[in-house]
C-alpha cells in the first residue's frame, strides 16, 4: 500500500483499538505533536460516521414502507410502478439493455479511480510511447481482448493499473542499534544515532524481493543502458515525528538479502531516484567501496570477517548471527545456530500449530534476544504453518565444525520422515551490502555478458505492460506492449533463455497473461505475443514466482 | 416489540425489525412538523435524522434513556423542528418533556451529526462500487474476505487495498469541503 493509504490504515486501526500499547502511546504521541495528522484522524472518524449515514438511511428507507405507516399506501404507489415496469420489459426491451450497458460504463470509471494512482502513469516510458494520449478516459468503454481490429486500440487507465508491495512500518529506538526484519526476510541494521530527528524513528519498508513483486511492480534492472542482476531491491523511508527524515552524514547502514538460489553475484550498492523509469547508479562512496559480501553454505565461518549485525553479541561472531538452520518431523524440532563456543544462554521455543508462540531466553542480552526472534521469522514460514505442526523445543547451538551432523540428532525414523518432508537441512545465506541513502538501494552486479548482443522485437495482440526475465540470471526488463505495433528489448545476449511476461488487467479475472519462454538468436528474434490467459491475482504471483524454478 | 427489544436490536446490528417497530411513531411527528407549517417530505426527513440521532445516542456504551423510545423520537424532532424554524426566526424555544441533561445531550448530538452530513455529501462524489465496499465495512461490519467475494475482487487484500483508494478519494473531497464551508 502506498504511504496515504497506510496511514488511513494506521488511523483506523486507532479508531477501532487494535494498536498496541506503545504503537498506541506512539500514536498519541503524533496526535499531540502534529496537528494535520490530529486532523486526518477527526477527518477520518467523520467520514466513518458519514459512512454509517449513509447505510442507516438506506435501512430506514428500506423499512418505511414496511410498517403500519406505509400499508395502505403500498398499492397506491405499487400498482402503478407494477404498470411501467410491465410496460419496459414487454414494449421496450432494447431500452432496458441500453441501461444495463449504460450503467455497466457507469461502473467501471468507479473502479479505474480506485485502482489507478497518479504513479501508474508516472510509470510510463514516456520515450517509448506512441503519439497518443495516456490521459484518463474513464468515460470510453474498454475494448475486448479477444478483438483483432487492427485499428488503434481504445485505452483505458485500468490496463495499465499498477500493483505495488505491502509498506511494512517499524518504529527504531535511534539512540541504540537496532534491527529490523521485512516480511520477505531482508534484514536491515542500523548503528546508534543513525538519523536525523528525534529517539523514536518510524521506517517504511518495501521488499521487492519475490520475482512476481519485480514483475507486478514493473521494476527494471539496468543501469546507464547495462543489465545489471540483482540480488534484490528495497525501497526505505524514514520519518521522524511525521516528517521525512535522513540518515546522518557518512552514516551507513546494513542490508541483508536472503540468498536466492543460482544468485551468485559478487554485488555492489546501487541506488534509483524513483521506482518510475528506473536508472540504477552505482554507489561510488568511498565509504562503501566493498562487494556484496555473501555467506555460503560450507563456507568456514571464522574465515569470514566484518559481517553485519550489532556487534556486541557474546560468543558469537557476525557472521554466525545471520546463520541458522534447523530440521523437523511431525514430532520433533531442531534449531540450531551456529556458534563458536556453545553459551551459556539456554532458549526454549514453543510452536503451536507451526508458528512460534513462545520463546524463552534467559539471557538479558538484548541483541541476543533480536536476533533470535529474527531467525524464529525464518522458521515461522507459512509452508511450515500450512502443516499445522506444534513443538516445544530447544534451541542447540553448535560448533562451526558440527555443521552437516544435523540428521544424527534425531531417531532414524524421524530422519526418514525429515527427509520426506524435505526440510532436513536449511541454512540462511544472505548477500550482504552497505547503504549511504534511504530510497531504492539494490544489491546489484553488471551483468557479465560475453556473447553478441542483439534487439529483440516483439508485438502484442492486445495494449499491455511487459517484462522480460533472463531464465538464469536476476535481470529484469519492463516496458509496453502496444497492439500490433512493432517494439524492442535492446541489447539482449544471444543464447540467451529469456521469459516474457505480457499482462494487463482483465475484466473478468484480474489478470489476462501471457508468457512465453524462448531462447534467443541471432536470425530469428521476432516474437508475437497473442495468447492471453485469464488469472487471478494469486495465480499471476505463483506463476511468476516458479516461472524462474 | 418491548422497547428494551428494540434497543437490543440497533444495538446489535439487526436494525430493520427495530427502526420498522419505530416508524409507527411517525404520524405523529408528522402532525407536528405539518402543524409547525413544514411538508410531508420534510416531516419524512427529520423522522429520519431522528432515527440516526437515536442510533447515535444508542452506540454509546454509556447511554442514559430517561423517556421512552416515544417520547425521545418526538423530543428530537421537535428540536431539529425548533432549529429550522429558528433559523427563519419562528420559533424561540421547544419546550419538551425531557431532562435538561438529555435536551442539551440532542442539541450536542444534533451539532455533531452537522459535521458527519458534511462527510457524507463527499462521500456522495464516490462511485457505486466504492460506497458499497465502504458501507459493507465499516458500517455493516462484513470482513474484507467477504467483500472480495461479493465485489469480485480475487483477495481480501485486493479488497483491503480498494477500500482505503475510495476512502482516501473521500477524504480529499472532505477535505475540499471543510475547507470551503
Amino acid at each position: 500500500m502506498r504511504r496515504e493509504l497506510e496511514e488511513l490504515a494506521l488511523l483506523d486501526q486507532y479508531i477501532d483499538g487494535l494498536l498496541s500499547v506503545s504503537e498506541k502511546k506512539d500514536f498519541e504521541n503524533r496526535l499531540r505533536k502534529e496537528p494535520n495528522f490530529k486532523q486526518a484522524l477527526e477527518d477520518q472518524i467523520a467520514l466513518r460516521k458519514g459512512i454509517e449515514r449513509k447505510g442507516l438511511k438506506e435501512e430506514i428507507h428500506a423499512t418505511k414502507g414496511k410498517g403500519r405507516f406505509g400499508k395502505r399506501w403500498f398499492w397506491v404507489f405499487t400498482l402503478p410502478l407494477l404498470l411501467i415496469i410491465y410496460y419496459l420489459i414487454g414494449n421496450k426491451s432494447e431500452y432496458v439493455q441500453d441501461k444495463k450497458v449504460h450503467k455497466t460504463e457507469q461502473l467501471q470509471p468507479i473502479l479505474n479511480e480506485t485502482v489507478i494512482d497518479s504513479k501508474s502513469l508516472k510509470g510510463l516510458d514516456t520515450n517509448n510511447l506512441p503519439e497518443r494520449s495516456l490521459k484518463p478516459q474513464t468515460n470510453i468503454p474498454r475494448k475486448k481482448v479477444n478483438d483483432s481490429s487492427n485499428q488503434s486500440p481504445i485505452k483505458t487507465e485500468g490496463q495499465l493499473v499498477q500493483f505495488d508491495v505491502e509498506e511494512q512500518m517499524f518504529w527504531i529506538d535511534n539512540s541504540t542499534s537496532s534491527q529490523i526484519t521485512g516480511k520477505d526476510g531482508v534484514i536491515l541494521t542500523f548503528k546508534p544515532n543513525s538519523f536525523e530527528g528525534g529517539d523514536s524513528i518510524e521506517i517504511r519498508l518495501k521488499e521487492y524481493y519475490k520475482y512476481s513483486d519485480i514483475v507486478m511492480r514493473g521494476l527494471s534492472t539496468t543501469s546507464n543502458g547495462k543489465h545489471i542482476e540483482t540480488g534484490g531491491m528495497i525501497n526505505i523511508q524514514a520519518y521522524s515525528n511525521g516528517e521525512k527524515t535522513t540518515l546522518k552524514p557518512k552514516q551507513s547502514y546494513e542490508i541483508a538479502f536472503p540468498k536466492r538460489a543460482g544468485n551468485n553475484i559478487d554485488g555492489k550498492t546501487f541506488y534509483a531516484d524513483s521506482e518510475d523509469n528506473l536508472n540504477w547508479k552505482i554507489d561510488t562512496n568511498e565509504l562503501i567501496q566493498q562487494p556484496c559480501r555473501t555467506i555460503r553454505k560450507g563456507q568456514n565461518l571464522q574465515e569470514i570477517s566484518g559481517l553485519p549485525g550489532p556487534g556486541s553479541l557474546k560468543g558469537f561472531k557476525p557472521a554466525q548471527k545471520y546463520l541458522m538452520r534447523f530440521a523437523f518431523t511431525s514430532e520433533q524440532a531442531m534449531i540450531f545456530v551456529n556458534a563458536e563456543k556453545y553459551p551459556t544462554a539456554r532458549v526454549t521455543v514453543k510452536i503451536v500449530k507451526g508458528k512460534v508462540s513462545e520463546l524463552k531466553i534467559d539471557s538479558k542480552d538484548r541483541n541476543f534476544k533480536t536476533i533470535l526472534l529474527a531467525y524464529m521469522k525464518e522458521f515461522d514460514k507459512e509452508e511450515i504453518k500450512a502443516r499445522g505442526l506444534s513443538y516445544i523445543t530447544d534451541i542447540w547451538f553448535e560448533d562451526p565444525a558440527g555443521c552437516g551432523n544435523i540428521k544424527q540428532k534425531f531417531s532414524k525414523i524421524d530422519q526418514k520422515t525429515a527427509d520426506q518432508l524435505n526440510q532436513t537441512l536449511r541454512v540462511s545465506e544472505y548477500n550482504i551490502i552497505e547503504s549511504l541513502n534511504l530510497g531504492l538501494v539494490n544489491c546489484d552486479a553488471f551483468a557479465n555478458i560475453n556473447r553478441k548482443l542483439i534487439d529483440l522485437n516483439y508485438m502484442t495482440s492486445v495494449d499491455c505492460k511487459l517484462m522480460l526475465m533472463f531464465k538464469e540470471r536476476d535481470v529484469f526488463l519492463s516496458n509496453y506492449g502496444f497492439a500490433y505495433k512493432e517494439r524492442l528489448f535492446t541489447q539482449i545476449p544471444t543464447d540467451e533463455e529469456i521469459i516474457l511476461v505480457a499482462y494487463r488487467e482483465s475484466e473478468e479475472s484480474d489478470f489476462e497473461v501471457c508468457i512465453q519462454e524462448y531462447k534467443t538468436n541471432r536470425t530469428n528474434n521476432n516474437l508475437t505475443l497473442a495468447h492471453f490467459s485469464k488469472m487471478t491475482t494469486d495465480q499471476f504471483s505463483r506463476t511468476i514466482d516458479s516461472i524462474k524454478d | 416489540m418491548t422497547q428494551d427489544q428494540i434497543i437490543q436490536q440497533i444495538q446489535s446490528g439487526n436494525r430493520e425489525k427495530a427502526f420498522k417497530e419505530l416508524y409507527n411513531y411517525f404520524p405523529k411527528v408528522e402532525a407536528l412538523i405539518l402543524k409547525s407549517g413544514g411538508s410531508k417530505n420534510n416531516a419524512s426527513d427529520i423522522f429520519q435524522e431522528a432515527l440516526i440521532l437515536l442510533f447515535r445516542k444508542l452506540q454509546k456504551c454509556d447511554f442514559v434513556l430517561t423517556s421512552s423510545l416515544e417520547t425521545y423520537l418526538y423530543s428530537v424532532c421537535r428540536f431539529m423542528c425548533y432549529d429550522q424554524n429558528r433559523a427563519n426566526a419562528k420559533q424561540t424555544d421547544w419546550n419538551v418533556n425531557l431532562e435538561e441533561s438529555e435536551q442539551d445531550e440532542i442539541a450536542s448530538i444534533f451539532q455533531e451529526e452537522e459535521k458527519y452530513k458534511l462527510a457524507e455529501t463527499a462521500l456522495q462524489t464516490l462511485g457505486e462500487k466504492c460506497l458499497e465496499i465502504l458501507k459493507m465495512f465499516y458500517h455493516q461490519g462484513v470482513k474484507m474476505a467477504e467483500i472480495a467475494k461479493k465485489m469480485k475482487l480475487s483477495s481480501a487484500k485486493i479488497a483491503k487495498n480498494q477500500k482505503y483508494k475510495c476512502l482516501e478519494k473521500a477524504k480529499q473531497k472532505f477535505v475540499e469541503l471543510r475547507a470551503t464551508k
